[in-house]
């Protein structure tokens, strides 16, 4: 009987994947998904009952990180680079196949045919259109340019498209593009569209290479970054693309060696307009925000709803986010509690607030006691939500997965939806049918009862007290954190219950290190994080500070030499 | 270096008209004259969700099955497509407590040891592999390459492209690859689809026309291309060894679409590339209602490439379960895989999100989904079918797999597998015919497959899940 099989296994699959993330299962030994991130005593010793003890603040005794894969430039890292490079806003931005994920987290690790071939094309367009504009790159006038011309722009401009000097042989390579296309009876500018075209398209411009060149010191057995190659890396991590012309050359002058010149540099760049931007792809790919852009709503049921809602609400999302880490109290409370809420002219109207115009966010006092940080932001909790319904399970596996990093198993086999909404049963009546079944209890006990505390909100977000016909009780566990902690009756208590365990404070930390190296932690790199957590702590949970720490680890700083 | 522009005069195909290819005129005006060797060519047809086991599974005996609903288009668009058919099935056993039962036909097995994985169904990543995914938290990957991609590393065909991958609707952009990948390079390597069929006539066909100024974007692209050589020997010196892994990787499909320019004129000179309606430039794909005519210039498209001897292996891929595809041109408003679970949108709704267990609506709705795949799947094989070659047609050296990630959509199971061949490799399988297994696993098919291209090999993927060729497939 192939249904009895998987319903069995599916059980079983259910049960070893969430039951792990109870901090007190039954006859188990309670574990949480990061014990491999703290010491013994985080977990082993500490009654559940109370929050784990803090780790104290030593360092860690020896240096240690993974080899560093070779990474292409995202689509993202792409498009800023070029424009960076070319300094030309009018650069259409070139299509290409998506890239890996990990974690959530976009990554360049793998290259196809198809990625190569895309990479040839856009090197070929965006060589056409500079060779219309070539005064602004080159150093004499392109109608009587010659080789020397041609020597000192593949010197300059090659310095900026590799992030680091150009070794002779490099230099060499690209003039030999140039002869060839003068030997066919072409121009200087059409040579030079060569020359261009062949350095777009060359590994050390579409791979992260540049510390394989520089200068780099050995220390515990691995590479410390310095010069070019922690200026790439810091521009980025912060502002997701290649440095500028002022950290080159503070790098060409021997000016970023010291930890104290690199900081100061991390500095700078995170006062940095762009550093805003840096952090939008962060949070992008950490929340999955993409998705709110794209929210349509029928405006029969939700007043005031039209089609660039989505679009306002990514903007309320991202200016909500961008002040938790860089406004006057850039702190993780403020990310996971703060009653403010961002809105414009339209989407005030859709949030039942008078008098508000324009086309400018404001921060608007919604009704006090409605509104507690992240989790109760309007963006977040629509994305959140099915086209008409609200949507509690992936609310509930929201707040497990990006604020509490547990990693729930995917839904078993066998499809257990959701029965349809009927009037006079309330959507945690529903949900309670669902976790009856035995395939689904191990997970949807953790997940429902984060999940029914959010049913205040419907499927834009806004703030009900009836759903169903029936009143919304709010009331809810969070079974995955310290017991005393774990129960709330709101929304806003909930956020603040989520804010103030040892999970959240983890999480934030681990998720920016996944997006700061491209993969996800590993055994070896459970000293570092934690020296990363405690330092944040130390900081007052400020998340500028933490952005700031997160270039300042191992992982961050050095590179494991492969194998040669 | 190869020398430049290398001429391939091999290739005597010619495409006649250019005329719409969305009208197939272009199909019927394609002239094929006989080569020495017609090549051996591989098509991976891919459907999601599963089917309804009733009315996919043929009726009848081994030569005179019936074909029921799913399968029913095949014969009705042209009925020499039943003579092209190997069909696979559960065998029946008569025992003594229950009476007779059925067998378990062709199974995926290679996840066997793996639990978690062969319960959550939807993933592609062993389905040509036959080997069970290496895991990283929620994402799997394939641990080898997929049947297609491995023939192509085999047989290293010199054709402008090594393979092609048309699809509809499948998703990739922030999904883990095992939700949509179904051809893999090898472990790890997912190869990206092309959904829009502007991007794939862009690509395959460009270039085609050869004049001067094409010749000279060729020698400039050369020359780049010969800098961008050098320059990963420049840098391949300072990385270590697994980085230089990856850094090969990407140098062996640069040299494959070096391949391509180099072989611009040898299928170009001779095969006139197909147009598309001027009225595409404007059509969105995002709308379920382009869908019908979206399939239809990918499959015009995949066709003409064939014939022109541009590639010799690819797939057609229709979107993912989670692709939340729907079917409105056949009154189909649910997302398939909704239906596939036995539900349909509420009497008076208009919600997708809002649908109710109805399995007899559901049913009937999920086959006439099916059918009409199915429809299309005859068009493609028709063009074939109606393509002289060598002493027969094309599709008498095109076999096309046609694969489903499972069996039965609701209960996600891996038995029976819904899989069958059309087409052949010269004379290799003897088709027309519904063979049945009591229990064979799906690799014993891939290794088919495999054999069937000229490979002496006995397992393909995992070893453990092969017993050799599916046994009574050849002459």
């Amino acid at each position: 009987m192939p249904v009895a099989r998987i319903t069995h296994l599916a059980i079983i699959a259910a049960l070893a994947g969430c039951q792990g993330y109870l901090r007190e299962p039954p006859g188990a030994t309670p574990t949480s998904p990061l014990t491999h991130l703290g010491d013994a005593s985080l977990n082993g010793d500490a009654t559940p009952d109370t929050p784990p003890p803090r780790r104290p603040l030593t360092r860690c005794a020896s240096r240690t990180t993974e080899p560093m894969p070779l990474l292409r430039l995202t689509r993202e890292q792409y498009v800023n680079t070029v424009r960076d490079l070319f300094r030309d806003p009018g650069l259409l931005a070139p299509t290409f196949a998506p890239d890996d994920a990990i974690s959530g987290f976009h990554v360049g690790a793998s290259t196809s045919a198809l990625h190569v071939e895309q990479q040839l094309n856009a090197a070929e367009s965006i060589a056409e259109r500079a060779a219309t504009r070539l005064q602004m790159y080159v150093s004499c006038a392109p109608a009587t340019g010659d080789e020397a011309c041609a020597a000192r722009f593949v010197t300059d401009f090659g310095l900026r498209a590799y992030r680091r000097p150009l070794t002779a042989e490099e230099r060499e390579n690209l003039l030999v593009v140039y002869r060839a296309i003068r030997a066919m009876g072409e121009d200087f500018s059409s040579a030079m569209r060569s020359v261009i075209e062949a350095l777009l398209a060359s590994p050390q411009f579409l791979y992260h290479t540049e510390h394989t060149a520089d200068r780099v010191v050995v220390v515990d057995g691995l590479l410390k970054l310095r010069g070019f190659g922690i200026a790439s890396r810091l521009s980025y991590h912060l502002l997701n693309t290649m440095p500028d012309d002022a950290m080159l050359a503070q790098a060409g002058r021997g000016e970023l060696e010291s930890d104290t010149q690199i900081d100061a540099a991390t500095r700078t760049m995170l006062d940095d307009v762009r550093a805003r931007r840096g952090l939008a792809s962060f949070a992008t790919q950490w929340l999955d925000l993409d998705r709110v852009a794209q929210l349509q709503r029928d405006p029969a049921l939700i007043t005031g709803w039209s089609t660039d809602s989505g679009e306002r609400l990514h903007r309320s999302i991202h200016g909500f986010i961008e002040r938790a880490f860089f406004g006057s109290n850039p702190t993780l409370d403020y990310l996971y509690t703060s009653g403010d809420v961002l809105l414009d002219g339209p989407l005030a109207r859709i949030y039942g607030v008078p008098g508000v115009r324009g086309d400018a966010l404001q921060s608007i006092a919604l009704e006090p006691g409605q509104r507690g940080g992240l989790i109760t932001q309007p963006a977040l909790l629509a994305m959140l939500s099915k086209s008409v319904i609200s949507d509690p399970i992936h609310r509930g596996v929201f707040v497990l997965r990006k604020l509490l990093c547990q990693d729930l198993p995917p839904p078993p086999a066998v499809s257990q939806e959701l029965s349809a909404p009927r009037e006079g049963v309330s959507t945690r009546m529903r949900l309670e049918e669902l976790a009856a079944r035995p395939a689904c209890t191990s997970c949807h006990t953790l997940i429902n009862p984060i999940g029914v505390g959010l049913e205040n909100f419907d499927s834009a977000g806004r703030w009900r007290s009836h759903e169903s016909g029936v009143a919304v009780d709010p009331s809810g566990e969070l079974l995955s954190i310290a017991r005393d902690i774990r129960t709330f009756g709101s929304p806003v208590e909930m956020a603040q219950r989520i804010a103030a365990s040892e999970e959240a404070t983890r999480c934030v930390p681990l998720q920016l290190f996944r997006y700061t190296l491209g993969r996800n932690e590993t055994e070896s790199d459970a000293c570092q994080v934690n020296e990363l957590t405690e330092d944040y702590r130390a900081q007052g949970l400020s998340l500028r500070a933490l952005l700031r720490l997160s270039t300042t680890t191992t992982a961050f700083r050095y590179v494991r030499p492969d194998a040669p | 270096m190869t020398p430049l522009l290398q001429r391939r005069m091999d290739r005597r195909l010619m495409l006649a008209g250019s005329g719409s290819v969305f009208a197939s005129s272009l199909l019927r005006s394609v002239t094929g004259f006989a080569q020495s060797a017609p090549p051996k060519r591989l098509v991976i047809w891919s459907t999601p969700c599963g089917v309804i086991e009733e009315d996919f599974r043929p009726t009848g005996g081994e030569r005179n099955f019936v074909l029921p609903r799913i399968l029913a288009p095949l014969e009705r668009v042209n009925p020499r497509l039943r003579e092209k058919l190997l069909m696979f099935g559960p065998g029946r056993a008569q025992t003594a407590l229950h009476g007779v039962r059925t067998e378990r036909g062709i199974s995926v097995k290679c996840n066997a040891d793996r639990p978690v994985p062969s319960t959550i169904g939807h993933g592609c990543e062993t389905l040509l592999t036959g080997i069970a995914p290496t895991i990283a938290g929620e994402a799997r990957s394939a641990a080898g390459p997929s049947i297609d991609q491995w023939l192509v590393q085999r047989l290293n065909p010199s054709t402008r492209f090594r393979s092609l991958q048309f699809s509809v609707g499948v998703s990739a952009a922030g999904r883990n690859a095992h939700e949509w990948a179904l051809t893999w390079g090898g472990a790890g390597a997912p190869l990206p689809v092309m959904n829009d069929p502007r991007e794939a006539f862009t690509r395959v066909f460009s270039n085609l026309m050869i004049d001067d100024s094409a010749r000279r974007r060729i020698a400039r692209r050369q020359s780049v291309l010969d800098a961008v050589h050098r320059n990963f020997t420049a840098v391949r010196g300072t990385l270590g060894a697994e980085q230089r892994r990856r850094l090969e990787a990407h140098l062996t499909a640069l040299r494959e679409v070096e391949q391509r320019v180099q072989n611009t004129t040898g299928a170009g000179a001779m095969c006139r590339p197909p147009t598309l309606p001027a009225s595409i430039g404007q059509v969105t794909w995002d709308r379920f209602d382009g869908i019908p005519q979206q399939v239809g210039l990918q499959v015009d498209l995949m066709v003409a490439a064939l014939q022109c001897g541009l590639t010799q292996i690819a797939s057609f891929q229709y979107g993912t379960a989670a692709a939340n595809l729907a079917a409105p041109w056949l009154g189909i408003d649910e997302f398939i895989h909704t239906v596939s679970h036995g539900e349909v949108i509420q009497a008076g709704q208009t919600d997708r999100y809002r649908s109710v267990a109805d399995p007899v609506a559901a049913r009937e709705k999920f086959s006439r989904y099916n059918a009409w795949l199915t429809e299309q799947l005859a068009r493609f094989v028709d063009a074939l079918e109606r393509t002289p070659e060598g002493s027969g047609t094309m599709l008498d050296n095109t076999l096309v797999l046609v694969v489903n990630e499972l069996s039965d959509g609701n209960f996600h199971t891996h038995q029976n597998m819904p899989w069958y061949l059309i087409g052949n490799v010269g004379e290799h399988f003897s088709t027309g015919r519904y063979v049945t297994f009591a229990d064979k696993s799906h690799n014993d098919l891939l290794v088919s497959v495999a054999r069937a291209f000229g490979q002496d090999v006995m397992s393909f993927g995992a070893p453990s899940a092969c017993t050799g060729p599916l046994p009574g497939l050849t002459r």
